[in-house]
Formats: C-alpha cells, sequence, structure tokens
C-alpha cells in the first residue's frame, strides 16, 4: 500500500513536469511565431515602399513629392552597400506594443536602384518623400529623399528655392526655434548648418550649383541637387551614395560613347566624345571634393553637348 | 504485480506524452508549410509588382531615355549589350529583351517568329532558368540621323520585354 501511494506520486510528478515542460515549449514556439510574422509583416512593407519609391523616378519632372502614410507609427532605417553599382538598404521598424514598446523591425530590403537618403530617425505615421533628378553633366539618377524634419532656409536663392519649395516641412526665412537652420552664405552664428557657393561661371544658375555644406564640423563637398542629400543624410550615407551615383555614371559615359560611335555611322558625330571617355575612366572611384574643381567644366560641356546638331544626351 | 502496474501507468504517460508531442509537432509543421506557401506567393507577387513598376522607368533612364519625353534611343538600346552583365545585378529583372511591333519587322524565321537577336530583336540580358513570367510595355524607339545636313529622327513601335523567374 506504502509502495503503491509512492509510485501514484512520482507518476503525477512526472506528469506535472512534462505537461509544464510542454506548456513552456508551446509558449516559446508561439512567441517565435508571432516574431516571425512581425518581421515578415515589416519586411513586407518594406519591399512594398521600395516599389512605391519605383513611380517617383519614371516622370520627367524635375522634382516632385509624396506622402506616404502608414496605419501605426514607423521608422525606416536606410543603409548604404558601396560596391560598384552598390545598393540602398530599407528596414521598416514598428513598435510590437503601445508607445513604449521596443522599435522592432523587418529583414533589410535591397534596392539597387535607388539612391536615398534620410534624416529619419523617429517613427511617425507620415513620411515625405522628395524626388529630384542628379545631373552631372547627364541625367545620373533620380534621388529620392525621405525627410521627417523641418528645416529652415535662411538666405537661399530663387533656383533653390524653387526647387525645394514643393516639401512641405521645409521653410524659407521664416523660421521658429524647432526648425533646423540652414544659412546660405550668411554665417549666423544660430545656424546648425551653412551652405557656400562657389560657381561664378555665366553657365550657373546660382553660386549654389556647387560648394560646401557645413555642418557638425564636417564639410561636405556637393554639387546640383546633392546639396539637399549633404544638408541632410549623415556623412558615410552621403559618400556611400554619391560613390554609387559616380560609378553608374562612369557607365553611362560609356553607354553614351558606343552610342556615338553608331549614330557616327548615320552622319551624326558628337563632339564631346573626346571629354566623355576621360569621364568615363575619372569618374570611377570619384573623390566629392571633385565637385569643387570640375563642376563648371562639366558645365561647359552639357553646353557643348546643348549646341551640338546631334546631342548625346 | 504493485510495481509491474506502476511501470505500465508511467510506459502510459510517457506513450500519451510523446503522441501530444507528435500530434503538435505535426500541427506545427502543417501550419509551417502553409504559411510558407503564402510567404513564397506573397514574395513572388512583390517581385513582380517592383518588376512590372521598373519596366515603366526603363524608358526614363538616361542609359535608355533619347531626347524625347519616355522614347527610348535605338543606338543606347544596341550599346547597352555591351553593358548588360554589370547592370544585370542592378535591374530587378531576370530577363529583359526588345522586339521592333511596327513598321512590320522582316527578320522572320522558317518558322514564321522573329529572329532574336537581330536588328529588329535586341536580347539586353537573358535568365539562365527556362521558367520566367514576362511582362511587357510598348515605347517609341528613336533613332538619329544626318542627311544632307538636316538632323532627322525616325521612331519605330517596341516592345519592351522583362521576365521574372519564379520563387522555388
Amino acid at each position: 500500500m506504502v509502495n503503491k501511494k509512492g509510485e501514484f506520486g512520482f507518476v503525477w510528478i512526472f506528469a506535472i513536469f512534462a505537461g509544464i515542460a510542454i506548456l513552456l515549449l508551446m509558449v516559446y514556439m508561439t512567441s517565435k511565431i508571432l516574431d516571425t510574422s512581425k518581421k515578415l509583416s515589416d519586411t513586407e512593407i518594406g519591399k512594398s515602399l521600395s516599389i512605391v519609391l519605383d513611380p517617383l523616378s519614371a516622370q520627367d519632372l524635375r522634382s516632385q513629392l509624396t506622402k506616404i502614410s502608414f496605419s501605426s507609427p514607423t521608422k525606416v532605417e536606410v543603409g548604404c552597400v558601396n560596391k560598384g553599382y552598390g545598393r540602398s538598404l530599407l528596414t521598416v521598424l514598428t513598435r510590437s506594443e503601445g508607445k513604449t514598446g521596443e522599435w522592432t523591425g523587418g529583414e533589410d530590403i535591397v534596392v539597387a536602384d535607388k539612391y536615398i537618403f534620410s534624416d529619419v530617425t523617429e517613427g511617425s505615421k507620415n513620411l515625405n518623400v522628395f524626388s529630384t533628378s542628379f545631373k552631372y553633366p547627364y541625367k545620373i539618377a533620380d534621388l529620392t529623399f525621405i525627410v521627417s524634419k523641418d528645416y529652415c532656409f535662411i538666405g537661399a536663392p530663387t533656383k533653390v528655392k524653387n526647387t525645394y519649395s514643393v516639401l512641405n516641412n521645409l521653410q524659407f526665412d521664416n523660421c521658429s526655434e524647432d526648425q533646423i537652420t540652414v544659412c546660405f552664405d550668411t554665417p549666423l552664428s544660430s545656424c546648425e548648418i551653412s551652405v557656400e557657393g562657389f560657381c561664378s561661371d555665366y553657365l550657373c544658375d546660382s553660386e549654389y550649383d556647387y560648394g560646401f555644406v557645413k555642418k557638425e564640423g564636417n564639410i561636405i563637398p556637393f554639387t546640383d541637387s546633392l546639396l539637399l542629400a549633404a544638408i541632410l543624410s549623415e556623412g558615410s550615407e552621403y559618400n556611400c551614395n554619391v560613390n554609387r551615383l559616380m560609378y553608374r555614371a562612369s557607365k553611362i559615359a560609356g553607354i553614351l560613347l558606343k552610342k556615338n560611335e553608331f549614330s557616327s555611322s548615320r552622319g551624326c558625330r558628337s563632339g564631346v566624345a573626346g571629354p566623355l571617355a576621360v569621364l568615363e575612366t575619372g569618374f570611377l572611384d570619384y573623390d566629392p571634393y571633385g565637385f569643387i574643381t570640375d563642376t563648371e567644366t562639366i558645365l561647359s560641356l552639357n553646353e557643348l553637348n546643348e549646341m551640338g546638331s546631334c546631342k548625346l544626351w | 504485480m504493485v510495481i509491474k502496474r506502476g511501470q505500465l501507468q508511467i510506459q502510459q504517460l510517457a506513450f500519451l506524452i510523446v503522441a501530444i508531442f507528435l500530434f503538435f509537432i505535426i500541427v506545427g509543421l502543417f501550419f509551417l508549410n502553409v504559411s510558407m506557401g503564402s510567404i513564397k506567393g506573397s514574395a513572388q507577387d512583390l517581385k513582380t509588382e517592383k518588376a512590372i513598376s521598373f519596366l515603366s522607368t526603363i524608358p526614363s533612364m538616361t542609359e535608355f531615355n533619347a531626347n524625347c519625353a519616355n522614347c527610348v534611343d535605338k543606338d543606347k538600346l544596341k550599346a547597352f549589350v555591351y553593358f548588360s552583365k554589370e547592370y544585370k545585378q542592378f535591374f530587378p529583372l531576370d530577363s529583359l529583351r526588345a522586339l521592333k511591333i511596327y513598321p512590320k519587322p522582316e527578320n522572320f524565321s522558317i518558322s514564321d517568329e522573329l529572329l532574336c537577336p537581330s536588328s529588329e530583336c535586341i536580347i539586353l540580358f537573358n535568365s539562365t532558368k527556362p521558367e520566367i513570367v514576362e511582362y511587357s510595355i510598348f515605347v517609341p524607339v528613336c533613332e538619329t540621323s544626318k542627311r544632307t545636313g538636316i538632323v532627322i529622327t525616325d521612331c519605330e513601335i517596341w516592345k519592351l520585354i522583362g521576365g521574372v523567374e519564379f520563387i522555388e
């Protein structure tokens, strides 16, 4: 009888321990499945976002703005890989629970055909996506800007105002305290970022066709629409995307040279083939400081192409 | 006899636990299989969506664009073939070719199919896999020439066909 009681007790203890083990395993597996499905959903949002950005570069418009809304606060992290054509990496992060929850993200979405510059550090339900083309001297690509902070440009020239006026988180001259101030050749002590322009050629639209952006103790050279990229993105992200852009510019120069070969046989020969051959090799491993020394030559090359009867671009 | 009954109870319980465990594993595997199928499906949908939206951006790319809105330059199409190997990693497409549609092409094979590659069919890059889904857009393809000092642009209608491989 004593023996029987002892055995009965052991069976119960065994059953309880086995039950607890199975329950714990199930709870663990359920939480893992929930995590995976959340990661999956964030990854799908990231992929959809990369698709939504496509029509922005399909237009011949110089610049345009699109507002993307999410159902819950979403943070978009942008990375950049610099090797050859390189790629942008998009990661969408959402909060797991309430407002205090941790930000968790999906897998990185590889976007090879986009050049994305972003200043997003906090989650938001709306994203302002601005797109504008980058020319040097021909159009290389459309740049995509994901802008979340508020900026105020002081003393910006008309060309800059016209290009960026569509951005609704950008104001000109009448600044409020919570905005990031960007000064154009007016080195006010209150400015967080200052822009210095050097373009003096008759072909320049404004002196800010190329120059330096000074922020957080760094000096960043820019040309054309890379001005906004230099203002809002981090130095490493900027340099990585500039390298990718210039690598593509080199390949485009190669295609244009080949095109010139084909069209020459039909009597259409361009006068810019020689300089283009220089650009094809020169744009590989291009130093962004070259924007300061080369932009005026590039502008005159564009002028030469425009004057020709058979334009290469 | 008492000891044997106890052992039997433990064995029964152990079998029950193993059975419950196996049941959950089978249910889990079934669930995983179903969800993996839907993941593959949505990945294929997203890949297709990306390919279609990218295809529509091709005419505006400097690599292809002629000096008119959404026109493709015939010389650039031919030139692109020399760079296509590198560009393939950059494009979200697994194959890309361009076929002349109008005026009616002349380079037909015996089986009445357009000869490819030829002056009327340019293969920009090919897929290594036989099973691909293809999507197409119609584009004006233009060519500039200089005749008796006058620059003339001739345009034709071509079809750009982009393909995406199936996700296995």
